[in-house]
């Protein structure tokens, strides 16, 4: 079986700054990466063709991106990229399942660092499995990578950040907003935050940067508002939008209807902790960061001595987070392996640390803004699908709820919710929430649907390809 | 919370004491069901979901098999909830040259028994079932009884109507002791109180075992783990469950240390294909190795090629009451008034689950069943050792 002193699982910005560092330092990485080249969500390239004239259409992060990878793919002599390349497990043997140029085979590891980043928070509400309805990253990846726009008159409901970017993409590829859709009170929060966030001024004129472009464009922003219903036969064709309370509840009397052909979701993302969830990893509750995270040390090691765990898979945090998290862990692991002294490691550490400490508290002021309030799991009606793949509806989770179902895996089992091809990742974060807000609600919340290998639906060829005497 | 008295304190929420518990509330009698966890948490939530007979043995051991599918054609009638029980047969089938004569050794003592099988060749087994390799079947022994179940439904099912019934059943209680003074059962202490009974059914599958030390029995009931696989949903491609008969061939090799393994497939309700399986001694361990979910999936795609592009979406794996003699440990047991055994399914809970609840309700009601049961006590183990 191959072995690896340092797998690394994820080619966004955390798995790559790790990757990077611990290199530097004279460790041997292998880094998995899902995709066809390394930079994630956030660095994700053009296909081969696209010629960038205007980098700034692409984000700002983008050209920071760049020069990540630069330097990643400057160390390919102490890193080995492997592309293409799913982990669909994880065993107590401290080996990994991979999929891999259609078959399967095992990669053993010393240290492992999980960087497997995040996905789309999905909302459920009247009409939002219809065509036409996207998650913000869905529309993302089509404006991005696709250079598809999703409709002609697309609404973004939503909140945060990640909602402007896509925005001003949106504009940037020519395209018509009907009008953007913000949960929070964006204004009110971000002037009160300042103080909090002196050191991030940076990314505050970024926010305004986009947000200065969208109004230019005469895109209309409604704060504290929030989609109630899509409806249409085929696909979306109208969409009911109302104003909302700060608990993100729905005034009585402000609901209207708008003609729309796209609808864009943009509920903030969800932490994917399959792996560390599969390892064994202690996980608490931050909706905050998203869900159920790794709880973790100062070093980005979970629970599960020598598996580290950062970015947005570990807290959904931003591309920067990701970065300082990845660069602390790739040293602690360096320094583990005794690539590098106690002392060094502390002294390369400390800016990264620094750093880390200003974003997070710059994150803790989005939360305020961004952070899901109880009214978005009540959106829901009694004949709203929740699970999509085995088409369980609200009213038959609620009567599954009746009968002292108080964990999410019991509720697996008597309503069959996360049973299908998703493996629970499009109902599983929705059902959470709707479960913690119950009366009857279990003290310790209503843990997580447990993953099982494979991870990822996996061809029973690939699975079978295995050896074992290998 | 618990009741405060019961006249019969049923341990273990599966398939055994969920039956058992629904029978003796039908028969009027006061029953508190006691689970840890939650409705079918383990093995009989994980598992084949078959009722099966065509591989059980002459003997008690079919006869337990035959007298079950009875019961579960009657729950189909009884309960109110469906549990996805299609009874429509299933084949054994035969891939190679060795395996002839155990095969037919089998179907002659079943014949001869009573419960006679019927042998098809490859063309007709190829018709029941297209989905499997031309190039490797030599034939199949059919039987029309055979079928597929959905457990969870089926214990979700049966508590239902216990409860309806006004049996108590409480879950996420663990059983910290039984009371047993003069001989006698008196009680049962759990972490949400004592229930006063003086009669105790031990249907606690695998931990069966820590059941009996309660009361000084040696219960020689160890885990046994078997792993599965469950596809995407699919169009009907697999219509009866399928047996490799190698399984009845190749001596479980698992129970050496190694890992075992076989062809069994089925398609659920809904669509998914449940395939499997591969057993070892893993302890009170359900996690999956990675070499138990590559020998599944090779014993598949070389009996079923078609299907080898088809998407796995979970593994499962669970342990399973096992004895030495692979036959379940049923009824009263010596120096203990009130305490019986209905535990050791040996893998086959599912089929024999609503029989041993029925079983054990006629032993407690009546004091005989319809299926003796001397064979089937706890002291067969302690003869001649």
């Amino acid at each position: 079986m191959a072995e690896s002193d340092f797998v690394v699982v994820g080619g966004g910005p955390g798995g790559i700054a790790a990757a990077i560092e611990a290199a530097r330092a004279g460790v041997n990485v292998t880094l998995l990466d899902e995709n066809e080249r390394p930079g994630g969500q956030i660095y994700r390239q053009l296909e081969k063709g696209f010629r960038v004239t205007d980098s700034a259409a692409l984000g700002n992060d983008y050209e920071k991106g760049l020069q990540l990878l630069r330097q990643f793919s400057s160390l390919d002599d102490r890193i080995r990229y492997w592309n293409n390349t799913q982990v669909w497990g994880i065993f107590k043997d401290r080996t990994l399942a991979l999929a891999r140029n259609g078959t399967s085979s095992s990669l053993g590891f010393k240290k492992l660092l999980l960087a497997t980043g995040a996905y789309d928070r999905p909302v459920p509400f009247p009409g939002w499995t219809l065509p036409g309805v996207f998650t913000a990253g869905g529309a993302q990846r089509l404006v991005k990578t696709d250079r598809v726009l999703p409709g002609e008159r697309i609404l973004l409901a939503g909140t945060g950040p990640l909602q402007f970017v896509l925005a001003q993409q949106i504009l940037k590829a020519g395209g018509g907003i009907a009008a953007i859709l913000e949960a929070g009170d964006l204004s009110k929060n971000w002037l009160q935050g300042v103080k909090g966030i002196w050191g991030n001024w940076g990314y505050l004129k970024e926010g305004w940067g986009y947000l200065r472009q969208i109004r230019k464009a005469g895109v209309p922003l409604l704060r504290r508002h929030i989609i109630l219903e899509a409806r249409g036969q085929d696909r979306v064709r109208e969409a009911v939008i109302a104003a909302v309370d700060e608990n993100w509840r729905s005034r009585p009397g402000t609901e209207r209807v708008v003609t729309v052909d796209a609808v864009c979701l943009g509920y903030g993302l969800v932490p994917s902790v399959e792996l560390t969830l599969l390892a064994g990893c202690e996980h608490e509750y931050d909706l905050g960061l998203g869900g159920y995270v790794p709880v973790r040390n100062e070093d980005m090691e979970t629970t599960v001595k020598d598996i580290y765990a950062v970015g947005d898979g570990a807290g959904v945090a931003g591309s920067r987070v990701a970065l300082y998290e990845g660069r602390i862990a790739g040293l602690s692991v360096a320094r583990s392996l005794g690539c590098i002294s106690d002392s060094d490691a502390r002294k390369h550490s400390k800016p990264f640390r620094r750093s880390l400490s200003r974003s997070t508290r710059f994150r803790k002021v989005l939360d305020q803004i961004s952070m899901p309030r109880p009214g978005l799991s009540e959106l829901a009606k009694h004949d709203t699908v929740i699970c999509r793949c085995e088409e369980v509806t609200f009213g038959e989770i609620q009567e599954a709820l009746a009968q002292d179902t108080a964990h999410i895996k019991d509720l697996k089992r008597m309503a069959r919710v996360g049973m299908g091809s998703c493996q629970g990742r499009m109902c599983g974060p929705a059902i959470i929430e709707i479960m913690r807000h119950r009366a009857n609600a279990a003290p310790g919340g209503p843990g997580s649907l447990l993953p099982r290998p494979p991870i990822k639906p996996t061809a029973l060829r690939i699975l079978a390809g295995l050896d074992p005497d290998e | 919370m618990v009741p405060a008295e019961a006249e019969v304190v049923v341990i273990g929420g599966g398939i055994a004491g969920s039956s058992t518990a629904y029978f003796l509330a039908k028969a009027g009698k006061k029953v508190a069901l006691l689970e840890k966890g939650f409705k079918a948490g383990e093995a009989s939530g994980a598992n084949a979901a078959w009722v099966w007979s065509l591989s059980r043995k002459a003997g008690i051991d079919i006869r337990l098999a035959m007298h079950s599918i009875q019961i579960h054609r009657q729950l189909q009638e009884e309960l109110d909830m469906g549990f996805e029980y299609v009874p429509n047969g299933g084949l054994l089938v035969l891939d190679n040259e060795k395996q002839v004569p155990f095969v037919e050794a089998h179907v002659q003592a079943r014949a001869e028994d009573g419960y006679p099988l019927e042998m098809i060749d490859a063309k007709q087994t190829l018709e029941l079932e297209p989905m499997l390799s031309e190039k490797n079947i030599m034939g199949a022994v059919w039987s029309p009884i055979e079928g597929t179940t959905n457990p969870i439904f089926l214990v979700i099912a049966l508590n239902i109507q216990a409860g309806k019934l006004g049996a108590e059943i409480c879950h996420h209680t663990e059983v910290q002791g039984i009371d047993v003074a003069g001989g006698k059962v008196k009680g049962v202490m759990t972490d949400k109180g004592t229930i006063r009974t003086d009669t105790v059914v031990n249907a606690a599958g695998p931990w069966s075992c820590f059941i009996g030390k309660m009361v000084g029995l040696e219960v020689p009931v160890t885990p046994f783990q078997m792993a599965m696989l469950v596809t995407e949903q699919l169009p009907r491609c697999v219509f009866h469950p399928i047996m490799g008969a190698s399984y009845m061939v190749e001596e479980d090799t698992g129970k050496e240390g190694g890992l075992g393994s076989g062809l069994i497939v089925s398609q659920q309700a809904a669509g998914n294909l449940l395939i499997g399986a591969s057993w070892r001694d893993a302890g009170y361990d359900k996690t999956t190795i990675q070499e138990e979910i590559a020998r599944i999936a090779r014993v598949n795609v070389e009996a079923m090629p078609a299907l080898e592009n088809v998407r796995v979406i979970r593994s499962y794996a669970n342990f399973f009451p096992h004895t030495r003699d692979d036959l379940p440990i049923l009824g009263k047991v010596d120096g203990i008034e009130g305490f019986i055994m209905a535990s050791g399914h040996n893998g086959h809970g599912i089929g024999l689950g609503p029989g041993t609840g029925k079983l054990v309700q006629e032993l407690i009601c009546r004091g005989r069943t319809s299926i003796p049961l001397e064979t089937l006590s706890l002291s067969r183990f302690n003869q001649g050792t």
